[in-house]
């Protein structure tokens, strides 16, 4: 990664959300988000009888890309994409962790539901399944019970998605973000931590995204908001500087393209590949 | 969206921000300077009217008011530019330090009322006073937000400004007056107290409600003076006519006792009788009589009366250097200092207060001269004495274990039983009395004093030299005994001695709450006390609990009127609240998910982890409490006790292991010899190859033993660290081979290391015995877990003096509370009961006492106390 060339331009303050803007070089791919494909119906999504995989039923012209951490939500129980992937049209199993621990009954189809899970839950995806090569379902379902019990939230069946949905009203703020020209990404900093960033191989795919993880990371600053403390150690420049000097190793791909991973001290990251170029690209506070 | 300039301001930081606006550091491009900007959230405040307003708000020019400068509008965006303060909010103080003493609360409200008075003169209202808004640089406090409310809020909901838990009733129809700012402080000035906010709830339904009924007197702590408790009451009655009419009366109604004033104030001194103490408190606490002895049950103030025992003594006219106070802990003494520091506000060096062992130390450094020890003494760990101890046995050539002496030593100086009068075998008590002298003189040759020498040299000083007693007796003029019931004979004659012919006592006890017989506690002092000081003695009764509820007391005196060697107490309460809830869960596992689910909902209702206490009868019962707290993020802290590393079973299998994974000649050779003296170090002075030579030895014992130990270090590294231990156990015959000592004690102490070793293996990803040794060297050097944060988990005998709004009892069953070991004889029984008492009487507000039906798979029953306690 060292010939990474990202520039890091001026923050904005979405209260205690520091957002940095990240530019790069524009790119051109023929992608669908998941969101679009399934409102006109040329995506499935579907039980498999196993919590931790669920069937792609892909039958749309363009390339699927799935954001790591996109919710779905319905059947059996609530789920969230294990990893971030591109995939052609056809039938694929993908790895999925369960987002609502207390429900173990429904149908057999799911619909996205909009979020994406906040950067704690993605961060413990990512560490265990770069480590351990399989992400802890456990450390999840704790993390979504322990950020609920901080926040106050009631679920009955313990869903990550109720996070979201209690919090609305609080996270409307965190949306009030408007992108500069020519960025396709961020840092995310609190008043107590470096959160993470994204960045994407468009623009106009950044801001596919754009809202979804401004809520996502809005539910993480907004814990950080209720707390006093030290203020975050590392700036944007170290984080750059950590993404250039990873070590990041082939993983396996579900569809096409290549994903690499890597862990370092403070940070777990995550790069998908096509024909080279970078369509998303994730680091995240471990 | 505030982008990095706002105007010509820099942004440099977000500092803070309520509901309705944010704060954020910024520096003014043109002059350089750091100011505080505050930037409404919604979209454009009322400019017109807020620069009117921000107009007359700069004028506000107080120390304890944070100054406005201006307003700045940037895209759309309003923002007001106030004082920069560099320091924390009191919210987070609250978090941090609440309760905060008397003295600390009351120079934070004096601030805060001038702060008020003042606006309040000008016409201004605050309307949002609360934590939040006041801002902490060093010791000075600013309130912010003066009048601001009312704009930032918006449109939306001009009509009710302020948050909920510190509105006013009439706030919330949206009503203003200054009494509505004198309400907001008096739930600051209650929560600075407390660490609480009285009115919090899940919703806003709730919180309405509870700011309607008000606050109850029995909703504040009993520890809180009266003036303050009625001054809180005044400033937050739900009718605003009935509250103060300005800060500063409400503020000179606060102080009015206290700090710097007595906490009671007796007739005679030309003061209207007033006090924070109970009439029955107040009749203890004035005793005329020369030998006193106050007795009551858990939370009934006895530690109250004690300071008020001081401060009567010091009103009328006794110096405060010829007071002896006496504590039985550390902790207990470091709580008194901290209180009677408080009342008096001064500095307390000059009382005479500490522990035993503290007092008598500071006795000894002037007057050790006078029993042998010429140039001054130092005070030896145990570890040492207990080394010596094996020296003088080894040269003497006795075989007996060392750590036996040393009890035997310690009991024949603690009960004042002379080795030659104590109930052992002949043989056993021809080599004590040896062995003792022996021990003694090395003692007193080197300088050394150990620790059962300070008290026992103290008490023969001053039995045997008139002189330095007659000293004391004219120094101390009363002595006041906290924990009375846990003194032991020594101390107690230490007591009488000082006490002289005109000494007067004033002592604190409870026979019901004596857990320390094991250690030479003494609880028939309370019974005989009477028997003891015949003439010019009385015994006082604290009935009235202030800490337990009817339902937890009830309880709690059904388990302990069980106990036949007690003597008979009335306790009562005007709390009616108070739940008793027993549950039985499937396995030890359910138990603690049940506690984490009661623990997750009660901090979902509001509850702070600090009022969670778990109490179980040992610490190893704890640890898979802290394994699940510590999964679900929950905040703890567990406190072992460094103690269990230095009992001699653990010495013995700790180092077995250590020979295990690293083998030496020494340790080889002891546990070659297991206590038989079969080779001696002589023997292999100089050979290297010394398991060689044991494996050849012409004793077969010695060869048997050698062989058997050498093929295990060969495995060792294989071995998990559990089966070490049990290997360990069996060879050692740890569990056969420590004289007097149940088996039962062994057992359990051993019990404990080897659930230390197998929790270890399941979870550690390095099962050897190495890592297990540093595991537990980690383990036990830092004695306390993590913080003091927390839900607390404590053993019954640590959480003596404590206190929680819930406590949950777990593993209430027979064998783990009642103990296996203590149902040998009454005494032991009774004894354990009372720690059951103590450990119910934590609670405040709910009791969980929870057991499990089975363990390791084996159904158990539920403890008897728990039977007893209710009655069934």
């Amino acid at each position: 990664m060292e010939d990474f060339d990202i520039k890091i331009g001026k923050p904005s303050y979405l209260s205690n959300l520091i957002i940095y803007p990240a530019f790069g070089d524009e790119n051109s791919l023929a992608l669908v988000t998941l969101e679009e494909s399934h409102n006109r119906g040329g995506t499935r999504i579907l039980e498999t009888g196993v919590v931790e995989e669920l069937e792609i039923d892909h039958s749309d012209g363009d390339l699927l890309f799935i954001h790591e951490g996109e919710e779905i939500i319905g059947a059996r129980q609530n789920r969230i994409f294990a990893t971030s992937m591109i995939l052609p049209m056809g039938r694929k199993r993908v790895p999925v962790l369960c987002a609502e621990e207390g429900r173990w009954k429904g149908g057999q189809e799911l619909a996205p539901s909009g979020y994406i899970a906040y950067p704690r839950v993605r961060s413990i995806i990512s560490r265990t399944i770069t480590i351990k090569k399989k992400p802890s379902q456990n450390e999840v379902w704790r993390e979504i019970k322990r950020k609920q019990t901080t926040m106050r939230v009631s679920s009955k069946t313990r869903a990550m998605t109720e996070s979201f949905s209690a919090k609305e009203e609080e996270l409307s703020f965190y949306r009030e973000y408007f992108p500069e020209r020519e960025q396709i990404g961020f840092l995310a900093f609190t008043n107590l931590r470096f959160l993470g960033g994204e960045l994407f191989f468009s623009t106009d795919f950044f801001q596919k995204f754009l809202n979804k993880l401004l809520v996502s990371y809005g539910l993480d600053a907004l814990e950080d908001r209720m707390r006093e403390g030290e203020k975050p150690q590392s700036r944007p420049e170290e984080v750059i500087e950590a993404v250039r000097k990873a070590r990041l190793r082939e993983a396996e791909t579900y569809g096409v393209g290549e994903e690499m991973r890597g862990v370092t001290k403070k940070f777990v990251l995550r790069l998908l590949l096509l024909t080279g170029v970078i369509v998303h690209l994730s680091v995240l506070s471990r | 969206m505030i982008s990095q300039k706002f105007g010509r301001f820099l942004i440099k930081e977000w500092l803070g921000g309520g509901r309705f606006a944010d704060v954020y550091l910024a520096e003014d491009s043109l002059i350089g300077k750091e100011f505080a900007i505050k930037i409404a959230r919604g979209g454009e405040a009322n400019l017109p009217n807020l620069i009117e307003e921000v107009k007359l708000l700069s004028e506000l020019l107080h120390p304890n008011i944070v100054r406005f400068f201006t307003v700045e509008k940037h895209q759309g965006r309003t923002g007001i530019v106030l004082e920069y303060i560099n320091g924390p909010s009191l919210r987070r103080i609250i978090k941090e330090k609440a309760p905060l003493n008397i003295a600390v609360v009351s120079s934070f409200l004096k601030q805060i009322c001038s702060a008020v008075d003042y606006a309040h003169s000008r016409m201004i209202l605050h309307r949002d006073l609360k934590p939040e808004n006041i801002l902490v640089e060093g010791n000075k406090l600013k309130i912010t937000d003066f009048g601001l409310a009312f704009f930032l809020e918006g449109e939306m909901t001009r009509s009710v400004a302020g948050t909920p838990p510190y509105m006013a009733p009439e706030a919330w129809r949206g009503k203003y007056y200054k009494e509505s700012d004198i309400f907001s402080m008096g739930v600051v000035a209650y929560e600075l107290l407390t660490g609480l906010n009285p009115f919090f709830a899940d919703s806003i339904e709730e919180t309405m409600r509870n700011v309607k009924k008000g606050i109850r007197l029995r909703d504040i702590p009993p520890y809180i003076p009266e003036s303050e408790k009625e001054a809180i009451l005044r400033a937050t009655a739900s009718d605003f006519r009935k509250r103060y009419g300005s800060a500063s009366e409400f503020f000179s109604d606060f102080i009015k006792e206290s700090p710097g004033q007595s906490i009671i104030t007796l007739k005679g001194k030309g003061k209207k009788k007033r006090s924070n103490l109970s009439e029955e408190q107040k009749e203890a606490v004035s005793s005329p009589f020369k030998y006193t002895l106050v007795i009551g049950g858990p939370g009934t103030g006895k530690s109250q009366s004690l300071i008020g025992r001081l401060i009567y003594l010091i009103d009328n006219g006794v110096d405060p250097e010829g007071i002896l106070i006496t504590t039985f802990t550390n902790k207990g003494k470091e709580d008194l200092e901290e209180r009677i520091s408080r009342y008096l506000r001064e500095d307390v060096s000059h009382i005479w207060l500490g522990t035993f062992h503290q007092i008598s130390t500071k006795i000894l450094e002037s007057s050790s001269h006078f029993i042998g020890y010429s140039q001054g003494f130092s005070v030896i760990p145990s570890g040492i004495a207990q080394k010596t101890i094996d020296v003088i046995l080894r040269n003497k050539k006795i075989n007996y274990p060392s750590s036996e002496f040393l009890r035997l030593i310690s009991f024949s100086k603690s009960s004042l039983i002379p080795p030659e009068k104590m109930e052992i075998g002949e043989q056993k008590k021809k080599a004590l009395i040896d062995i003792m002298r022996a021990y003694q003189e090395w003692k007193r040759q080197n300088g050394y004093m150990d620790y059962d020498d300070v008290i026992h040299l103290t008490y023969k000083l001053l039995k045997e030299n008139s002189l330095v007693r007659e000293d004391y007796n004219r120094l101390f003029t009363d002595i006041i005994v906290d924990e009375f019931q846990d003194l032991n004979k020594v101390q107690f004659e230490i007591i009488k001695l000082l006490l002289g012919r005109s000494g007067k006592l004033f002592a604190t006890g409870d026979d019901d709450q004596s857990i320390y017989q094991w250690r030479g506690g003494k609880p028939e002092l309370v019974r005989t006390f009477k028997k003891v000081f015949k003439e010019n003695s009385r015994i006082y009764y604290l009935t009235r609990s202030f800490r337990l509820g009817e339902e937890i007391i009830a309880p709690a005196l059904n388990l302990i009127s069980r106990n036949r060697d007690r003597l008979e107490k009335v306790m009562w309460s005007e709390e009616k609240g108070g739940k008793v809830q027993i549950e039985g869960l499937a396995t030890r596992n359910e138990e603690a998910e049940f506690v984490l689910s009661k623990i997750a909902s009660g901090a979902a209702r509001g509850r702070s982890f600090n009022e969670f206490a778990i109490i179980a009868r040992y610490n190893y019962l704890l640890r898979n409490y802290y394994s699940v707290l510590k999964q679900n993020s929950i905040p703890f802290s567990v406190m072992f006790n460094k103690n269990f590393m230095r009992k001699r079973e653990i010495e013995v299998l700790i180092n077995f292991l250590k020979l295990l994974s690293r083998p030496t000649k020494l340790p080889f050779i002891f546990f070659v010899n297991l206590g038989d003296h079969l080779i001696s170090r002589e023997e292999l002075k100089g050979k290297r190859n010394y398991i060689e030579l044991l494996k050849r030895h012409p004793n077969k014992v010695v060869r048997e033993r050698a062989l058997f130990l050498s093929s295990l270090i060969k495995r060792a590294s294989s071995l998990k660290s559990s089966i070490a231990l049990k290997i360990g156990v069996e060879y050692t015959g740890l569990l056969k081979s420590v004289p007097n000592r149940s088996f039962f004690v062994k057992s359990e102490i051993i019990g404990e290391l080897m659930d230390l070793a197998i929790d270890f293996d399941e979870r550690s990803r390095k099962k050897d015995i190495k890592s297990f040794l540093s595991y537990i060297d980690l383990l036990f050097s830092k004695g306390f877990i993590k913080s003091e944060e927390g839900v607390k988990l404590i053993s019954a005998h640590s959480s003596k003096g404590l206190e929680f709004p819930v406590v949950f009892i777990v593993d209430a069953y027979e064998g783990a509370f009642p103990a296996f070991s203590t149902y040998m004889t009454r005494k032991r029984m009774e004894e354990e009961r009372r720690l059951f008492y103590v450990a119910m009487t934590r609670a405040t507000e709910k009791l969980y006492i929870i057991f499990p039906k089975t363990e390791k798979r084996t159904s158990v029953e539920i403890s008897r106390f728990v039977r007893e306690a209710l009655g069934i």
